[in-house]
């Protein structure tokens, strides 16, 4: 069993929205919908300021908060311990977008239910061809894999990098951020 | 942060003061029972109110969950994780429910016996159900002024005031002859609003203290956009009013809470109907103003 993880490296994230564009072509989301969101702001101070362009999607908790609270079971844990939904099961009531710290769930108001970015980009671990947000970065900031394969290429960044999951042991996330 | 979209609105918030509504008023028609059975009227109608209440509130639970609306078999799926707090919501609502209708059978049948067990269970239920609305917050990280213990109390203490200011405003409009013997009633309806203050001043001063969503959304409160609303409609007239007009008639008169003149009746009639809408405001601002945490510092 793996357990897949990301690392975002913001330092050179431009912020072209490039990744939650093609999320939204990958997934067919409506324009009000999306996977991926954005924190961008400015930080330190003056003259040793910078801008900061933050992609926050579905963190992969190990600790998930949507997974408990969800009343009918339809947020769990999928095969290798990935955050699901089963769109069949979910009744709308939007409690997972509640306890969701990060605030990436997102409602599909034609269904009625919640949905939330489905990690797609581990297709390409197989070989598979997509239109993830790890292939559609420009800046090659982000790298998807095995973080329990010490050699894989995921792991040894976030060795290299000391990146971190950006909310610290909140839930046990499993995307790391270089900042 | 500014752009931040309240997850739930008035609908979840109605559906929160309409359980609590219930369960205040069950408790309520206990204490009746126990201490004023003269006060047939006000126990009937408070046993009528509870199971409609509650109906009620779950109409509007269901309205807001597009998803089991229209796949109405996923209801079924609600009784599975017990990790969720809305789970366990659901089997109190369930238990609160069926006792509650059971018992208002017995009440609109001619003569009427109520089991103290029956009474008992319900009274359990009731106190699940209210503290349940605050717990069900309360349990998103994500929002410092749910993710705490003191709002499951606010809205256990709210839902007792909303099922007296129903039972006194029924009592007030409908059943004027009971309103002399319940002084004891008034008194701890009395106490309600109180310990309301106390709670909601905790609430809010721990809250801003806790991080800058915290701080962000008790500003919206005591000094943002939801200001008018809280202090004119909660803190003055769902709250404070009570207080400025019942201290002198409940305690300071040599008759106790005598006069039953019309005035004292339309004093009543709006103190009690104003609670009401304080009930609900309460709730309304708890779920409208909460603020994230921010993730990214």
């Amino acid at each position: 069993m793996a357990r897949y993880g990301m690392l975002i490296d913001t330092k050179v994230c431009i912020g072209c929205y490039s990744c939650l564009l093609s999320c939204k072509r990958q997934n067919g989301l409506a324009s009000d919908q999306d996977f991926i969101r954005f924190e961008d702001r400015e930080r330190g101070s003056y003259p040793n300021t910078l801008r900061e362009s933050i992609p926050l999607q579905c963190m992969q908790c190990e600790d998930a908060p949507c997974v408990s609270v969800c009343p009918s079971g339809a947020s769990y844990f999928g095969p290798d311990g990935l955050v699901s939904i089963d769109h069949g099961k979910c009744i709308g009531c939007r409690y997972c977008m509640s306890a969701c710290p990060y605030q990436v769930r997102t409602f599909d108001e034609e269904k009625g239910i919640a949905d939330k970015c489905r990690f797609c980009a581990i297709q390409t671990l197989s070989g598979g061809k997509g239109c993830s947000c790890v292939e559609a970065c420009l800046t090659n900031a982000r790298i998807v894999g095995d973080l329990d394969d010490p050699t894989s290429e995921l792991s040894r960044a976030i060795a290299q990098k000391n990146a971190l999951p950006i909310a610290g042991d909140l839930t046990q996330a499993k995307i790391f951020y270089v900042r | 942060m500014s752009t931040f979209e309240p997850v739930w609105g008035p609908v979840i918030a109605g559906y929160l003061f309409l359980a609590g509504l219930g369960a205040g008023a069950f408790l309520f028609a206990f204490i009746l029972e126990l201490k004023f059975p003269q006060a047939v009227k006000m126990r009937r109608f408070a046993h009528i109110l509870t199971p409609v209440a509650v109906a009620l509130g779950l109409v509007l639970l269901l309205a807001d969950a597009p998803g089991a609306l229209h796949n109405p078999l996923r209801i079924l799926l609600l009784f599975s994780n017990l990790q969720s707090v809305m789970t366990w919501g659901v089997y109190f609502l369930i238990i609160f429910f069926a006792v509650s209708a059971f018992v208002m059978i017995i009440e609109l049948k001619k003569d009427y016996i109520l089991p103290r067990s029956l009474n008992i269970i319900g009274v359990i239920a009731a106190f699940c159900v209210a503290l349940y609305t605050g717990v069900l917050l309360g349990v998103c990280k994500t929002f410092p002024l749910w993710n705490n213990a003191l709002l499951p109390i606010l809205f256990l203490v709210s839902a007792l005031s909303a099922g007296a200011a129903a039972l006194l405003l029924y009592a007030a409009l409908f059943a004027p002859a009971e309103l002399k013997g319940i002084t004891g009633l008034r008194k701890l309806q009395y106490l309600l609003p109180v310990i309301e203050l106390v709670l909601l001043a905790s609430l809010l001063f721990i809250t801003f203290y806790n991080s800058s969503a915290g701080a962000a959304s008790v500003l919206m409160l005591v000094t943002g956009s939801w200001s008018p609303w809280f202090w004119v409609g909660l803190v003055f007239c769902g709250l404070l009013l009570h207080l400025i007009v019942e201290t002198k008639p409940l305690f300071f008169s040599a008759g106790g809470a005598a006069s039953h003149g019309a005035l004292a009746r339309y004093t009543d009639v709006g103190l009690n109907a104003l609670a009401l809408c304080g009930g609900f405001l309460l709730r309304l601002l708890i779920v409208m103003a909460a603020m994230p945490l921010a993730i990214a510092v």
